[in-house]
């Protein structure tokens, strides 16, 4: 115990045990790779992705970490710490991995999800889509049954329109039948018209009367009166009964009487004996019914001789009464 | 005293030993293997592209690890084939984690084509 080579050993192994207890004594309480594994470790453990999936990974993780932290503790050389705190780290680190993979996985069987989801989706689409192109068929198909309806009460429209047509045509006819009955009962009254106005020409012819410049004038003659007297001789009355028929026949028509003499005697007596004779054939006219209004008489005495005074047959004919018929027809 | 001193200083020492003492034995076989294992089952997973970091540390301490048995240094060697068998297996999970999550993006662009195809309105 006291020989030299003790003393030597004793000598040789207290530095040894110095920085033994140095060791011990200020051992780190952290050491820098052991705190990075811990944290690791705690995110992997915290990972519940890697804890299912990889546990064996982690519990060899945690194991190595307590041998580091057992390692660090008990003062041991901070090789064998630096080695357990490695493996802890790899191992976290792992586990961290096998978390991925999980999630990954996940990702994969989610989009295997999705790709099924939208298949279905585009089948169900096209489903609907046959259907709805079903649907259009049949709407068109009645459509086209609407528009053969709606055809068929054309061509009835049209038909029925074609009767009425037919119809219309038929009552033109009818109105055209009118019309021609119409012209025909014009025609009719135009010839009755024309044979009234022929009668009117056969009277005035009967009558013996005259166109002038005055209208439409009758003598009658010197013959027909007795000589300076102003009664009429029945000579006259055929005459005037067929003028007052004309003036039946006629309403519209006036009666102008007019007396002349010849220019034998003064005037005073031709101018009254003419006068005188003209009333007398307005009352004969109005004897026969003739109205008065209608008929005017005036004297005239020699004026307006229709031939010469100077010979006895003229004279004959300036001693006359003339009728002018006034009026138009 | 000096007794005392000696025992102090002979209990430290065995405490400092014990703890410092380099594990006396075998080659860590089953460490090594499950380490291969690992960096096998990395390399089959693609790691070598998708987890190249991980795989080439899993792989440097392989070798390390292997030069270690040599040396006879088995401590050393089955803390470098636990480094490694660790490196490997996240190098798988990482290689795994990024095929995985392609995969799911591919689905989801592929969605997206289909439901724009699909979604065109038919005729």
């Amino acid at each position: 115990m006291t020989s030299p080579r003790i003393g030597r050993l004793r000598l040789a192994l207290a530095p040894v045990a110095a920085v033994f207890l140095v060791a011990c004594a200020s051992a780190p309480v952290t050491n820098p790779k052991l705190d990075d594994a811990r944290a690791l470790y705690g995110q992997a453990a915290a990972d519940a992705d890697a804890a299912r999936s990889a546990p064996l990974e982690l519990r060899s993780a945690q194991e190595a970490l307590t041998r580091a932290e057992t390692a660090l503790k008990a003062g041991e050389d901070s090789a064998t710490v630096d080695h357990y705190a490695y493996l802890a780290r790899q191992r976290s680190a792992t586990a961290l991995q096998a978390g991925e993979i999980a999630r990954a996985e996940q990702a994969v069987a989610a989009s295997a999800g999705e790709r099924e989801r939208i298949l279905m989706e585009a089948r169900t689409r096209e489903a609907d889509q046959a259907r709805s192109q079903a649907e259009r068929d049949r709407a068109e198909s009645e459509r086209a049954r609407m528009q053969a309806e709606k055809d068929r009460a054309e061509s009835e429209r049209a038909r029925m329109q074609a009767q009425t047509a037919s119809a219309d045509a038929e009552q033109a006819r009818k109105a055209a039948e009118a019309q021609l009955a119409a012209a025909q009962a014009a025609q009719a009254d135009a010839q009755a018209a024309k044979a009234k106005a022929d009668k009117l020409q056969n009277q005035l012819a009967e009558l013996e009367a005259k166109q002038t410049d005055r209208g439409m004038v009758l003598t009658l003659g010197d013959l027909l009166f007795d000589s300076g007297r102003a009664e009429l001789k029945a000579g006259a009355f055929r005459t005037l009964d067929r003028l007052t028929a004309f003036m039946r026949d006629n309403p519209e028509r006036t009666l102008a009487v007019e007396g002349y003499t010849d220019s034998v005697g003064s005037d005073a007596l031709n101018l009254a004996l003419s006068q005188r004779r003209a009333d007398a054939v307005r009352a004969a006219l109005l004897e026969r019914g003739v109205d008065g209004a209608r008929v005017t008489t005036s004297g005239l005495g020699k004026a307006s001789p229709v031939a010469s005074n100077d010979t006895a047959e003229g004279r004959q004919r300036n001693r006359r009464v003339e009728i002018v018929i006034s009026g138009t027809s | 005293m000096n007794a005392a001193r000696a025992a102090v200083v002979a209990v430290s020492g065995a405490l400092f030993l014990s703890a410092c003492a380099t594990y006396i034995g075998s080659a860590p076989v089953a460490e090594l293997t499950t380490a291969r294992g690992a960096i096998t089952q990395a390399e089959a997973a693609g790691a070598g592209q998708l987890a190249p970091v991980e795989l080439l540390a899993a792989r440097g301490k392989m070798v390390q690890a292997d030069a270690a048995v040599r040396a006879e240094q088995f401590e050393q060697a089955r803390r470098l084939a636990e480094q490694a068998a660790a490196d490997g297996a996240l190098a798988e999970r990482k290689a795994r984690a990024a095929r995985a999550r392609m995969a799911a993006a591919e689905l989801e662009r592929a969605n997206a084509t289909l439901k724009q195809e699909i979604g065109r309105p038919a005729k």
